[in-house]
């Protein structure tokens, strides 16, 4: 498949690089995807691209329904078609309880609405493409989440993971000591006396010493994690290395070559890459 | 001959260690693995001419007390007696009630150390000092040296620089007097109840001018046998010529919390690294392993398999408790500054600024932490059985 890369010199916003890469968008007349980079979902390409063409429109977008609507922009839509009528950012009082996912399909005609400049797709190009009766929602089966902040990743996870469980269920790992849905990456080590999970994903050479117990976390590439440590909700990056009996917890995100000394407690602790932690953190903040 | 008397208070002195107080009297608390006052028996019963040791205290009489008294006879070969005071009568009246007692047989001195303190007990060299200085009916107290601003919290001493006679003598001033202090061990001759006598005699005059302070008469009977050497006999002593101060750079600390209660264990044990070495653990094959100054009980037993990955640091964690695996249990020591080598251990308040101060972490006697959580900076009364983490509190 062929990759191609458009290189903003300066930001456009959510509709602005659309117009940039107008050449190699509309190359073939063919209706395109846009999506969010930090937006997890099943991507149901197929039924999407379906749903475009059944109603002609010059726009799609897949919404998806949040227990908490208010916190984002909510979509409102006809019932049977589809068409989306208006959005509202933020409502204060419920409106609807469907977001706009930020997995679009569009036609090229779209990009005539676009002029080359920072503009917000959203804010700009949704609401006139919705008065024209031209946009269209298609409601999003399966999960989805926004992973752009640390909790949200970590729920994400969990998430995709529950996924994989219904759908691919012989690409978990399983064996004596890991609890619930789990992926460790074939080069991974895991101790003895280890109980790993559930909701855990161990990536590429990471070393985990015996001992160690592992809940709802991220472990990135090459990092080691040593004896009898206990880590709960957690992101460990690229190459970390976590001490002995050390426990962290509550949304703890180490940066790349992270070093945590042995015996301490790191409670949500933000830590900046190659630093060194010599001192318990027991309550969250920053460490630069 | 001589005599040594350990002043131990009773169950309504000493609150500030409860929870650990709740189990046993806090003069009987481990600390460096044996019982507080052992430490004081044992530097007494090492002075040649000590023939007899008496405790002094108003607790009532106590199983453990007795057990006690009956072991420490037998490991240190001397007499040693429990003297209850029939109500608390203050570091003076206690020993002025059982006068009789101190003085029979004739010593010709004796000692009266507190209870609540840990220290190197340098009581040959208290004593080489008074017979050197020439009045032999003179009293000599124990002296350290604090910091300006911990120096308020104590009992504060001026002295001549050469003779080491108290010229002055004041009791926690609010303003900066000096930074010698009181380390509650004293050498006494029988003459100090002359003095002591001085101050209930005068207590009685006082309650005859003055009867009804807002108290009733049985109580005011009881007020003029309270009487506190510290604020009534020093003060009057100091610059008369009787009362001088031995100072000592040796190891020495109040041990009013409980987390001073770790930090006198960790002076003791490294007095037992350089004096005692048989005492401490050592590090064999396929054991634990043994960093620093460590103290296990001959009956105790370290599994390393069946301890479970737990992390407990600055803790004291109560008998019989258990700590489930993965747990951490974690203090923060309240140890003094390690750069200013005469920094003295706060006695913190228990609050600060409507939170709970950061100290050591207590479990009280059979308390249960399940597995995989956090106990920081709490304080659990016994017989509690936990559920969950826990930080900065008291659970009752």
């Amino acid at each position: 498949i062929r990759i191609s890369l458009s290189h903003e010199k300066e930001p456009l916003g959510t509709a602005g690089p659309l117009a940039l890469a107008r050449d190699l968008l509309a190359e073939d007349g063919e209706p395109f995807f846009v999506l969010n980079s930090d937006v997890i979902c099943e991507f149901p390409f197929a039924a999407l691209a379906r749903f475009h063409r059944h109603h002609g429109g010059e726009g799609s977008l897949a919404v998806t329904r949040v227990e908490e609507p208010a916190k984002y922009g909510v979509v409102v839509s006809e019932p049977e078609t589809g068409r989306i009528c208006r959005f509202v950012e933020k409502p204060r009082v419920f409106v609807s309880n469907k977001i706009n996912a930020g997995l679009y399909i569009f036609s090229p005609g779209i990009l005539r609405r676009i002029q080359l400049r920072p503009t917000s797709i959203e804010k700009e190009i949704f609401p006139a493409m919705a008065q024209d009766g031209q946009l269209y929602a298609m409601e999003l089966q399966g999960f989805w989440m926004d992973i752009g902040q640390p909790k949200d990743f970590l729920t994400g996870m969990c998430m995709y993971l529950q996924a994989l469980r219904a759908q691919h269920p012989e690409r978990l790992h399983s064996g004596p000591g890991i609890v619930g849905n789990v992926l460790v990456d074939p080069s991974a080590k895991v101790g003895a006396n280890c109980i790993i999970g559930p909701n855990v994903t161990i990536g590429a050479g990471v070393v985990v010493e015996d001992g160690v117990r592992i809940k709802r976390c991220t472990v990135l590439k090459g990092a080691r994690i040593r004896s009898h440590s206990w880590l709960e909700s957690c992101i460990v990056g690229w190459s970390c290395s976590v001490g002995q009996w050390v426990r962290m917890e509550n949304v703890t995100v180490l940066g790349e070559d992270v070093i945590v000394n042995d015996e301490l407690y790191l409670n949500g602790a933000n830590v900046l890459p190659h630093k060194s932690i010599a001192e318990s953190v027991p309550e969250p903040r920053i460490i630069m | 001959m001589l005599k040594a008397v350990i002043l131990i208070g009773g169950p309504q002195k000493g609150t500030r260690f409860r929870p650990l107080s709740f189990e046993v009297p806090k003069p009987l608390f481990p600390v460096a693995g044996v019982p507080m006052v052992q430490h004081h028996i044992e530097a007494c019963a090492k002075v040649p001419g000590m023939k007899e040791i008496l405790l002094m205290g108003f607790y009532q009489p106590h199983e453990a007390l007795g057990r006690f008294l009956v072991s420490a006879q037998q490991e240190f070969k001397i007499p040693i007696r429990y003297l209850q005071e029939y109500a608390a009568l203050g570091t003076g009246g206690g020993i002025y009630h059982f006068r009789d007692q101190i003085l029979s047989g004739g010593p010709e001195a004796f000692f009266v150390l507190n209870a609540d303190v840990c220290s190197e007990f340098p009581l040959q060299e208290m004593l080489d000092f008074w017979q050197q200085h020439g009045n032999v009916h003179s009293f000599v107290m124990l002296g350290t040296t604090a910091n300006r601003t911990q120096a308020l919290n104590y009992g504060c001493i001026v002295a001549n620089t050469d003779t080491h006679e108290v010229l002055h003598y004041v009791e926690k001033p609010s303003t900066f007097v000096s930074e010698i202090i009181n380390c509650g061990i004293y050498l006494f001759t029988p003459a100090i109840f002359q003095h002591i006598g001085d101050v209930f005699q005068r207590n009685q005059q006082e309650l005859v001018l003055c009867p009804y302070l807002g108290e009733e008469s049985s109580n005011g009977w009881l007020r003029a046998e309270v009487i506190r050497l510290e604020q009534d006999v020093f003060t009057a002593l100091a610059g008369s010529g009787k009362l001088y101060v031995y100072k000592t750079d040796g190891f020495w600390s109040q041990i009013k919390s409980a987390g001073s209660a770790i930090y006198a264990s960790r002076l003791y044990l490294n007095q037992y690294s350089q004096c005692h070495p048989e005492r401490l653990a050592q590090n064999k094959p396929g054991g634990p392993i043994i960093r620093g100054n460590v103290y296990i009980h001959p009956t105790a037993s370290v599994d390393s398999t069946a301890v479970d990955h737990t992390c407990v640091l600055n803790t004291i964690v109560g008998w019989d408790s258990t700590i489930g695996r993965w747990a951490r249990v974690e203090g923060t020591p309240s140890d003094p500054n390690p750069n200013d080598p005469y920094a003295k251990i706060d006695s913190e308040t228990l609050f600060r600024d409507g939170r709970l101060t950061p100290s050591i972490t207590i479990l009280g006697c059979s308390v249960t932490i399940p597995a995989e959580v956090v106990i920081l900076n709490s304080i659990v009364l016994p017989h509690k059985e936990l559920s969950r983490s826990y930080k900065n509190q008291i659970i009752l």
